[in-house]
This record gives structure tokens, sequence and C-alpha cells, in this order.
């Protein structure tokens, strides 16, 4: 029986590493990536010994390009059996850095949508090919709308949902379920000190959340799950009366 | 380019909650973002832990959260040794490496601490007579200064700046890293004994005569109870003892479950005469025999997540002094009659037996014995404690400034004498500017 890897795309954020420690506490082999390769070499270190039987840590930028060849390689192998994939690649961005610097909006494109969905392409294939395994991309509440208080991280969102909804379909005849988990507000690093948060969600809770919705092979998912109804109200406004709110 | 962190205004306080005070707090999600969260703070900063510091030795106008540093390391199977990130809580040391035989020399009761919270404070346990302090089983640590600069410190690596930095109360700068020793454990079993007493003195001869390595002793403080109470002492069982029980695996730990308050009780909850059916109820209890989880016998405050809630508003002080043995009989049966005099109701009264002098400057363990007392922070009640430092003072003892939250400046420099001279002299050879202050240490006026 050959041996199964799970795959964290993003480890070392909070969620990611949440979710990595959930999955080598039960004894899974991973594989991990992250732009940093020094914090993700502790990260590595970390995973094994609570209990992760091998890690394969592969520095990877969603930014830049050329760090992709060495990341899809990892999965050359046929002999990888890969389960569980977990896309958390993002970048939440400034908005006012954003109108003010062209490379900014840019930048948050890049890092939420094509450099992460890049980073899964070689995953998904090579998942496609064996005929197996569950994928969740890690997109986010902001993307059911555009706001004005972070329209260019909500577009990159709505990008990804979208993407991953056209995967679903593809994978779907090559036996691949593929779930979009959108996160309410997480406590990372990635979202500390803003203002303006609410019901705001420790990143442990998130991490047990998508595992959970692979298990049960959902297909889109609320973390927590009152952000369903919450989203759904904030889209029955009509537009005449949300671009006169400060959403 | 690198992002600088990011703040945030939070209250923060003790685990007695009192001086809540606003703070600007950086939380660097990686080791390698200490230095921006230093910049971002740009003021005078404390670094701070899980907070189970009583009073203010973690609370100040900055404060720098280490609670996301929370990486493993390395670990060396043949020796025991952890190199982990200083805000790994003593529990998940437990969670990991109990089940495979390894325990830390020193736990202190709660699993919450943090290892750079264990060295700033340099916790003990119920063995410390037995094993030291958590400080005497630290190697060393990867720290940063004020300046800047990231250096390792040991026993005889920069001596003179560990010794100031184990029990330095997060003064000297930010440990990053904690080499520790952790010990070799038979089981994830204690086997322990539970000993009613009749008096202070049948008190402390029992807990000194335990022949166990861990033992500490619970006492009813009313003046009527004349220093009762009972005397809690264990040990690592011996792994066929466990299996005896038909438990197979003698390693296999199940998780902590804690619970929380439901809701926040009012402060009026906690009175005398719910003390006095407690206490009826803990103290009448028979001695007892048998095998417990270590969750159980070393955290069993743990188990209600917030139970300092249960003070109410105001809130909780702790009194926790150290009595060397020549002096502690006198001087806890003292301390005793001052409390029972006052008529202010303790909720928790303890002791343990304290072994050699901790490894830091300002370390507080001594040969001799420690009394905790927890009180409701009323106006009576401070009252009441410097009554009782004036006590621990004239008996040649001192407080644990990790629990401190009212001392006065010249109590303290009293009590710490020479070796606050000396801390203070480390203290001002890598941070001349005081980059590291804290509530506590503007108190005792060791920083303006």
């Amino acid at each position: 029986m050959r041996d199964e890897w799970d795959v964290v795309i993003g480890a070392t954020s909070g969620i990611g590493m949440c979710l990595a420690r959930d999955l080598a506490r039960a004894g899974r082999r991973l594989v991990i990536s992250g732009s940093d390769p020094a914090e993700l070499d502790r990260c590595a270190r970390d995973l094994a010994l609570r209990g992760s039987p091998e890690v394969r840590a592969v520095a990877a930028d969603a930014r830049d390009p050329a760090t992709h060849e060495a990341w899809a390689r990892t999965f050359d192998d046929p002999a990888r059996v890969v389960d569980r994939v977990v896309l958390l690649t993002g970048l939440l961005g400034d908005l006012e850095l954003a109108k003010a610097d062209a490379s900014r909006a840019r930048e948050i494109f890049e890092v939420n949508v094509t450099g992460a969905l890049a980073l899964l392409h070689p995953v998904a294939q090579a998942l496609a090919k064996a005929g197996r395994g569950r994928i969740a991309i890690v997109g986010s509440v902001a993307g059911d709308r555009g706001r004005a208080s972070n329209y260019p991280y909500g577009a990159a969102k709505a990008a990804v949902a979208a993407w991953a909804e056209g995967l679903r379909g593809e994978l779907f005849r090559h036996g691949v379920h593929v779930c979009l988990v959108k996160p309410g507000f997480v406590d990372t690093a990635m979202t500390y000190g803003r203002p303006g948060m609410f019901l705001v969600a420790t990143p442990e809770a998130i991490a047990r959340g998508i595992l959970r919705a692979l298990d049960r092979r959902a297909d889109v998912v609320y973390l927590p799950w009152f952000w369903g109804p919450i989203l759904w109200a904030i889209r029955m406004i009509p537009t005449r009366v949300f671009k006169r709110l400060r959403l | 380019m690198v992002t600088p962190i990011a703040t945030r205004e939070e209250l923060v306080s003790g685990w007695g909650r009192i001086g809540v005070r606003r703070a600007h707090v950086a939380r660097p999600d990686r080791a390698g973002r200490v230095g921006l969260a230093l910049d971002a703070l740009a003021g005078p900063t404390v670094p701070r832990g899980a907070g189970r510091g009583y009073g203010d030795v973690a609370t100040g106008e900055h404060v720098l959260s280490a609670t996301a540093l929370d990486r493993l390391l390395g670990f060396d199977p043949e020796t025991g040794v952890l190199v982990a990130e200083a805000g790994v809580p003593l529990g998940t040391l437990v969670e990991v490496f109990l089940p495979k035989g390894w325990f830390p020399r020193a736990m202190p009761g709660t699993r919450h601490v943090t290892l750079g919270g264990a060295v700033a404070a340099d916790v003990h346990g119920k063995n410390h007579a037995d094993a030291g302090a958590f400080g005497d089983s630290v190697r060393t640590l990867a720290m940063r200064l004020a300046s800047g600069e990231r250096v390792h410190v040991g026993r005889e690596l920069e001596p003179d700046l560990f010794a100031a930095t184990v029990g330095g109360l997060g003064l000297t700068g930010v440990v990053e890293e904690v080499e520790v020793e952790l010990a070799r454990v038979p089981s994830a079993w204690i086997a322990h004994r539970r000993v009613p007493t009749v008096d202070l003195a049948d008190t402390l001869g029992t807990l000194r005569a335990a022949p166990e390595p861990y033992a500490a002793a619970w006492i009813d403080t009313r003046r009527a109870a004349r220093g009762r109470g009972y005397v809690s002492a264990g040990d690592w069982a011996p792994p066929e003892v466990v299996r005896a029980t038909g438990v197979e695996d003698p390693f296999a730990l199940a998780p902590p479950r804690d619970r929380a308050l439901p809701f926040a009780p009012p402060g009026w909850a906690l009175n005398r005469a719910v003390l006095a059916v407690h206490n009826a109820r803990t103290f009448a209890r028979a001695a007892a025999a048998g095998l417990t989880d270590p969750w159980s016998f070393f955290a069993p405050l743990d188990a209600i997540t917030d139970w300092n809630r249960l003070y109410g508003r105001r809130g909780l002080v702790q009194h926790q002094c150290a009595l060397p043995d020549t002096t502690a009989d006198a001087a806890v049966g003292e301390l005793l009659s001052a409390l029972a005099a006052s008529g202010r109701p303790c909720f928790l009264a303890t002791l343990k037996r304290l072994g050699r002098a901790g490894r830091g400057m300002l370390s507080f363990p001594l040969p001799g014995i420690t009394l905790a007392l927890d009180l409701k922070a009323g106006p009576r009640e401070l009252a009441l404690m410097e009554a009782l430092d004036a006590i621990v003072l004239a008996h040649g003892g001192r407080l644990y400034l990790a629990k401190d939250a009212r001392a006065s400046a010249s109590t303290v420099r009293a009590m710490e004498g020479e070796r606050l001279e000396r801390f203070l002299a480390a203290k001002r050879a890598v941070d001349p500017a005081n980059r590291f202050a804290s509530d506590l240490s503007r108190r005792l006026g060791w920083t303006p």
C-alpha cells in the first residue's frame, strides 16, 4: 500500500499551521509550501515533532513563477498518492495602498488568484490523473459582494470562487472533489489590528472547519456557518441601496 | 518589500483582572518578525506570554505578545533536550512529549504558561525541593536585545545575561527560543496520596516528611480551623502499576478537558458563606490514594478555563512568599494569624516545599516553604497584604513578583537587597535606555 500525503499550500500562515498541525497529529504525511523558506523550515520541524512521519517542505512564492517549477516537480512522482489539498495562499492587501499604487493592486490579484491557482494547478493535475483526491480552496466572504471597504481583495476572492466552481465541474469527472471554503473574519497576522471586525473566529476553528468540510465532501462552506445567512442577507440588498452603505 | 507589523489597542491585565489598562500590542507571527514588532511598538515594551502572571508583570504601555511564536524546533530522544519557540505553552510540551515518556522538570500549577513565561518567572512546581525551578532545566536561550542584536545565552555562554533573564520578568529582552531538558518519566499517571491534617504543625510536618517528590498542602485559613488541611503527595506511577488497573498503554494520555464559566458571575457570588461550605467539604474528606491523570494532579484549577472570573469585577490578588527554613514555621503561623485577624475571606491557601535558590538573579525560590493566599482585591485585603509583607520581611523572606500586583517599591527593595542591584546592573548593560519596561518595573521603581 502506497503512502498517502496531504498537501497544504500556504502552510506558514495562521490557518495553515493550525490545519497542518491537525493533520500532523493524525499521523499524516505532509507536503507543505510557503513563501518564506526559513520559516517554512521551522514549520516543517514543528510538524514532524507533532506527529507527521514525513514532511516535504518546498518553498514556493505565488508572486514568483520561477519557484513554481520546483513545486510542480514535487507532484511528478506517481508513487506519491495525495488525498487532501488545501490552498490557503492569500493576501489581504490595503485598499488605500492599492488605490495609490497599481503594482499593489496587481499584487493582490497575483497572490490570491493567478499565483495561488498556479500553485494549485500541478497538484490538481496529479489528482485528476490518479482519479482521486479532495481539494479545499480557501476563498472569503469578501468575494460574495464587492464592498467599498476592500474591493481589490473582494474581487480577487470572487475570482477564486468562480475558478473553484469551474474546477469543481472539470475535476468531478475525474473523481476529484473541490470544496470552496469562505471564512469570515479570522484572527491571524493578516487581519491583526484591523478595525471594524466582528464575530472573529480563531484560526484553529477555521482549520477544523476546513477538514470537516473535506470529510463531508461539501461543495461550498461558510466558516463559521453563520456567515452563510449573513452574506445571503447582504447579497439580497438591492444595488441602489447597497451603493449608499458604508460596508 | 517588508511589510511593517500591525499593532492593535487592547485592554490588558494580569490574571487577577485588576489594573486593567490600554496597551498597544504587537503579535509577530514568526520569530523572524520580532524585530519588526519591536520597531512597530516604538516605546517601552514588555514581552507577554499567556498572561498568567497575577499582577502587572506582563502589562505596560506597549506589549509584545509572543503567543504566535509557537514552533517546536528540535528534540533529542536520547537526552530529552527540546528546543522550541518561547510562545509554546507547557501544556503543548506535555501533550506532545509525555506520550513519548518525557515531562518538564518543573511544572507550575497551570499548563497555559508559555516557555518564555516559565523562564521569565522562573516558575516552580510541587517538586521544587527535588528538581529545582524551570530555569534550572534551561540550557540556553535565544533572545533579542534592545539593540536589535540576537544573542544566545546560557549557563556558560553570557552567564550574567542568562542569570538576569531567568526570573528577569521579561526586562532584559525578548526570549525567542528556549533549549530545555525534559525529564524521563515511567508512565503518564501519578500515584498520589491525600492525607488530612489536624493543625498547622501537622500540616507543615506532614508536608515536609512526604517522601514523594511532588507534594503540596492546602490549608483552611479560618481561625477556628487552626491551620488544618490536607497534604497531597505523589510520584509517577511505575508502568506495571498502571497496567494492573487495566490500562493497556501506560503512556496514553487523554487531552485535558476544560470548561469555561457559562456567564460572568457577580462579585458577591464568592463570599464567606460559599467559602465555609467549600472548606467544610474539602477538608472533611478522608485520606485517599490512587492513580490520577497529570492534568488533575498538576493543574487542577485549569479545569475551569476562566476561574479568575469567579472573583467578580473587582478581581483577585495573590500573596505568595518564600520563607527560609529557619523561620518558616513561625512566619507561616504569624501570616495565618494576621489573615484570620483581618477577617478577610481567603479562597485558596497552599503551601509547598522549596529547595535550592533559583538560577536567576531575581529567582523567587529559596530553601524553605512557600505560602500562597488568594484574596479578593478589596481595599481591606490590600491593607492586610501590607501587614503580610512586613511579616515576610521580618522573617527574611521574599515575595513572588510574578504574582504581585501591589507591593511597594521600598518593601521589594528591602526583600531583594543585593540581588536587585546585580539585576539592575545586568539590565543596564543590555538595555541602558529601558526599551523593556513593564507596569511592574515602573511600580517598583526599576525603570521610569
